[in-house]
């Protein structure tokens, strides 16, 4: 039925994701790299030295 | 070429059904109920701050290359009850939530926007907020910053939003381009199903990540029964998996973000009875309803992305937004009251079909009861609200009919039979038809407000942080907290107001962490 109505999802969905990893490399890393990188919601205190 | 953090094998830290052979202890500082757009963001900010935390998620752990093009897999695998929870009423309403590691995030949208400012006004005036848009500023700035809000790439939007647009510029009416968590979506417009790119940046790739890579552990499969107490002091949970192996984890402080349906439940179960009697109560579910048009030109809304605009023309006269929406034609098809031949037919021009919906502000309430331990959510249908929904059906058909629709289907029952619109003349004349809401197909996918925070105990279940009034160590961190509708999509305010919580636990970590 997918077929005859012209729903062909799977082929496009495949399509579309070579095509990102293909193109937009760089900026997919770069996302990745922001997401692990170090970024307090508070900045650390120091250590109180007595 | 694969992307190391999407395509990988499940990452440290992540634990499922199969890694638990026998009752389970666990300690931690924190554990978090939920991994969802309030529990993620919790748990990674935390964790980067040098807490100890667990994160229990009832849904499963799946990888982006899990996510694939059979609709009804995915929607058995992400969707809580197979997406057929409904809220009791007339109309009932089909509430749809995720259930998976990153919770509803995995299936919604990816719409994100801030909380505008007349609702934090409305907040602070009925219930006592000291919320502003000054000093949400750099919360929301911290999550658009982590799950990269931004426009969609032009090339990446299709026909039947383009539509949408065509339709709103010919009618003079106010349209914008939807900010989305995304990096680079491509449109395969599968967002509901769980993005298979890895474009969209839910919860599951970004926060939990992020939160793992702090040294979080997760444990997915895991149900929370109920939260432990030593008299008001919130100790831990003790969660069950569906094989039935009990986990019980030990904490300092229990954080709750189940969504709007499952946390009062929780806390219900646990045995906590909020002073105000607000618990369960105050439901808003933004009611959706939607109209399929069918243009002379091939659209195949299938290609391109999810909701590239909204129309906020009314946004300030309770109807929130107008957006095309893809929907798969297996789902599509049981919208229809047409059957057997007649439905096949209808069926056939699926790729002519665009998909519109609007949202509703709404201005009722329901409430959320725990019955045999499960929620059930009842809502009623304001009348109100119901003559807004029909106007909106009225205008969007209208708005359709100027993109160049040929006719206008409206995919419920209206006045006892299927109904379809020939020209604008005809949505016009909607406004004038008796209202049928029983007969309407409402849907929902942002349900808020039923552990409303506030400054008056006698009136709210949590403060202005998310603790819960009357007891220790206990935050909500959901859409629960929300006193009032947002009116546009949650998902960014949830993950503001839940990062300000984690400051203020930060910010208060000695105290909380004894």
């Amino acid at each position: 039925m997918m077929e005859v109505i012209g729903y062909r999802v799977a082929a496009w969905i495949d399509e579309v994701k070579h095509r990102r990893l293909a193109v937009f490399e760089a900026d997919i890393r770069e996302q990745e790299r922001q997401l692990l990188a170090p970024d307090p919601l508070r900045p650390r205190r120091a250590p109180v030295r007595t | 070429m694969a992307t190391a953090l999407q395509d990988a094998p499940r990452p440290r830290g992540v634990f499922t059904r199969g890694d638990l052979h026998g009752d389970t202890v666990l300690d931690c500082d924190v554990v978090v109920i939920g991994s969802g757009a309030g529990g993620a963001p919790v748990a990674a900010e935390l964790a980067e701050a040098g807490f100890d935390v667990v994160v229990l998620e009832e849904g499963s752990y799946y990888r982006t290359p899990d996510f694939a093009a059979d609709t009804g897999a995915m929607i058995r695998r992400l969707y809580r009850d197979g997406g057929a929870t409904v809220a009791l009423g007339t109309p009932h309403i089909l509430l749809q939530e995720g259930r998976a590691v990153g919770g509803s995030t995995v299936i919604n949208g990816g719409m994100s926007w801030r909380t505008p400012g007349d609702i934090l006004a409305r907040w602070r005036r009925e219930a006592g907020l000291d919320v502003t848009e000054a000093e949400l500023e750099p919360y929301f700035e911290r999550v658009e910053k982590r799950i990269h809000v931004a426009p969609m790439d032009e090339a990446a939007i299709g026909r039947d939003n383009w539509l949408l647009k065509r339709g709103a510029d010919a009618k003079g009416w106010n349209i914008i381009g939807n900010l989305r968590n995304q990096v680079h979506c491509v449109g395969s417009n599968r967002c509901a199903f769980g993005c298979p790119t890895g474009a969209k940046q839910s919860a599951l790739v970004s926060y939990v990540p992020r939160a793992l890579h702090f040294g979080a552990r997760v444990y997915a499969d895991v149900r929370a029964q109920r939260i432990t107490m030593h008299g008001k002091r919130a100790t831990g949970v003790i969660g069950r998996t569906a094989d039935g192996v009990r986990v019980v984890v030990r904490a300092k402080l229990v954080v709750a973000a189940c969504g709007a349906l499952h946390t009062p439940a929780l806390l219900a179960r646990s045995g906590l009875r909020a002073r105000s009697r607000m618990l369960g109560n105050n439901l808003s579910l933004h009611p959706n309803l939607k109209v399929v048009a069918i243009f002379d030109e091939d659209v195949t809304s299938w290609r391109g992305a999810h909701q590239a605009f909204q129309v906020r023309e009314f946004a300030d006269r309770g109807l929130g937004c107008f957006a095309a929406v893809n929907v798969p034609p297996s789902v599509l098809a049981m919208s229809f009251l047409q059957r057997g031949r007649a439905l096949g037919e209808l069926m056939q021009q699926y790729n002519r079909m665009v998909v519109a919906g609007l949202l509703c502000e709404d201005t009722a309430t329901g409430r959320v009861r725990t019955i045999a331990g499960r929620p059930q959510a009842f809502y009623q249908l304001a009348n109100r609200d119901a003559a807004n929904m029909q106007r909106g059906l009225s205008l969007l058909s209208e708005l359709l009919f100027a993109a160049g629709a040929r006719r206008v289907l409206l995919p419920f029952g209206h006045a006892g039979s299927a109904r379809e619109l020939c020209g604008p003349d005809d949505a016009r004349r909607l406004l004038d038809e008796p209202m049928r809401p029983r007969e309407w197909e409402v849907v929902t996918v942002h349900l808020m407000g039923t552990a409303r925070m506030g400054r008056d105990r006698g009136a709210s279940v949590t403060d202005a942080f998310g603790f819960v009034h009357d007891v220790d160590r206990l935050v909500v961190a959901d859409a629960s907290v929300f006193p009032t509708p947002c009116r546009v999509n949650p998902m960014e305010t949830i993950m503001a107001l839940a990062t300000r919580s984690a400051a203020y636990i930060i910010d208060n970590a000695r105290r909380l962490r004894s």
